[in-house]
């Protein structure tokens, strides 16, 4: 009975989750048209034991691993979301560990869909990490 | 205890070397400052005996803190500033308080630009001026100035490049004449020839009517939205007799303003039509000065300063000869300041002396407009100028700043 009064609280978390995301892009919204710059909040899914981990490809085609996701959808019916994987870089646009120097969290095309009743706790992180600017080098 | 006060310093450079160089000769040290820094952050100033806060546009209030030192049973052997704002009032009370004769009337003709021009009218190093007094008449002038140009226009109290503005054409020139009018409408504004040529910065002390040069020191300029000196370069074998004309001129100089005791420096450029006076400061230069010179030569030229107010012979004896050069840092776009990288690799590279860095994380940082918006410095040394210039270029290559575009 526990068990599923977590599982829905996931399921409905990451429900809300989605929607202020669709809030923070202004996507669906009648007088504003701007791009405002963000559009996820990125998050780490854990089980309770451990954090979430997925690999994939960064968009130049090299191997990351990482803990942190941007959410695409969400079947609340079935309980499971498609999320992609979002690749954390240093302040030079290396690939690094998340407790590592993170500067920014590139979005990429991998995607994945989980069962979120695997799942325990989400973990936001800041919408301004995600696609963040690199600094520019002085002197280049 | 013999103490010295300090009227205003800055956190690093030339200015607060005066104040260790006071400590290091055994005086009591005390700061009179309104920036509360030196309180809130006293473990960092431990060269500073006493720091007394209040409000230095104030010199009633000045005196009055002055009084209740003097009131207190200090024996002040010397008042000195290295800040242009109160040397004046500095060597004044020197002169008035205590025992040294220093030479007043010049120090404050050199403060204000226009004194200074005016002073020197007709002579040979003097370049040409004009003097805007007001932007009514400016439209005037510009009809006389029309077949001068580029000319360079300033605020008579400018210092380290602040409000120095090269103009081409008429139409640059009110707009810089409108933009330094915005700043300070009240003042009046100095035009001047451009010069071209090479530029020097000479160290002088004069004690008793002796002047002593204690650095030439060639000066590097870069040219972006305003001229910013971006490098400093000692030479050993560099004396005043190896550029013809130059002795001359600078005893002339220092003759014309009649300086018995005191210290200056002369920024001096060599020009086709001879050697002109681009300025002439009432203190020695700050920032890494102190340091080069003492790198080069051995003498520490802030102490020597304060032996000077203290009406003690200043010793400008050569300890070593060694060619030193310093690179200022700047930066070519706008952004915050995320991260400094390469300080440590820059201080391990061959003849690098010392690396300073000024910036703070998260500071806005931007193309220079004046001395003050340099966020670093590297200071190598070597056997030739050329080399130690070689040795700071490639330490300060080794440094990378991290901005964020705003």
């Amino acid at each position: 009975m526990g068990e599923e009064h977590k599982v829905v609280c996931i399921c409905k978390d990451l429900q809300q989750l989605l929607e202020e995301q669709k809030n923070l892009s202004f996507e669906d919204f009648r007088f504003i048209c701007d791009d405002f710059g963000y559009d996820t909040i990125p998050f780490i899914l854990s089980t309770g034991k451990c954090q979430f981990e997925a690999f994939g490809w960064n968009n130049n085609g090299n191997f990351f691993t990482t803990n942190v996701f941007r959410l695409e959808a969400i079947d609340v019916r079935k309980c499971c979301a498609t999320v992609s994987l979002l690749e954390p870089v240093d302040i030079d646009g290396y690939p690094v560990d998340l407790c590592d120097h993170v500067f920014s969290l590139r979005t990429t095309s991998n995607c994945l869909v989980i069962d979120l009743t695997c799942f325990k706790s989400i973990q936001p992180l800041s919408p301004r990490l995600v696609n963040r600017l690199l600094p520019i080098v002085e002197p280049k | 205890m013999n103490s010295i006060v300090f009227l205003g310093t800055n956190k690093t450079g030339s200015s607060y070397e005066g104040i260790k160089a006071a400590k290091r000769l055994g005086y009591e040290t005390i700061l009179l400052t309104n920036r509360t820094i030196f309180v809130e952050e006293r473990e960092d100033y431990q060269e500073i005996d006493d720091v007394r806060i209040l409000n230095m546009s104030d010199t009633d209030e000045i005196l009055s803190a002055i009084t209740d030192i003097i009131e207190e049973g200090k024996k002040i052997v010397c008042f000195i500033s290295f800040l242009d704002e109160y040397i004046y009032l500095a060597a004044l009370l020197t002169n008035s308080l205590c025992h040294t004769l220093l030479t007043l009337e010049p120090l404050e003709l050199m403060t204000d630009k226009i004194l200074t021009r005016r002073y020197l009218a007709g002579k040979d190093y003097n370049p040409f001026y004009q003097v805007l007094s007001s932007i009514e008449n400016a439209d005037n002038v510009m009809e006389e100035l029309k077949d001068q140009f580029p000319l360079i226009i300033k605020s008579p109290q400018s210092n380290g490049s602040k409000d120095v503005i090269l103009v081409e054409n008429v139409w640059e020139c009110m707009k810089g004449v409108k933009q330094l009018h915005r700043k300070n409408s009240k003042s009046k504004i100095l035009v001047e020839e451009y010069l071209e040529g090479p530029q020097y910065l000479i160290e002088i002390v004069v004690y008793q009517s002796t002047i002593m040069v204690a650095a030439i020191v060639e000066q590097e300029v870069t040219k972006g939205e305003r001229f910013i000196i971006t490098g400093y370069s000692i030479c050993p074998e560099l004396h005043l007799e190896q550029l013809p004309g130059l002795k001359e001129t600078v005893l002339s100089i220092i003759e014309d303003f009649q300086i018995r005791n005191g210290t200056c420096h002369l920024e001096m450029k060599l020009t086709n039509k001879g050697w002109k006076l681009i300025e002439i400061n009432p203190r020695m230069a700050g920032g890494a000065m102190n340091r080069m010179i003492e790198e080069a030569f051995g003498y520490n030229l802030a102490e020597q300063t304060i032996r000077l107010f203290s009406g003690l012979e200043p010793d400008l004896r050569k300890k070593h000869n060694k060619a030193i050069y310093t690179h200022y840092l700047i930066v070519g776009t706008v952004g915050k300041l995320l991260k400094v990288s390469g300080c440590d690799s820059a201080k391990e590279q061959t003849g690098v002396l010392e690396v300073s860095m000024k910036a703070e994380y998260g500071q806005l940082v931007i193309p220079p407009r004046s001395m003050g918006q340099r966020y670093g410095y590297v200071i190598a040394s070597a056997d030739s100028k050329d080399r130690a210039r070689e040795c700071a270029l490639n330490g300060a290559k080794q440094i990378q700043f991290y901005l964020q575009p705003v």
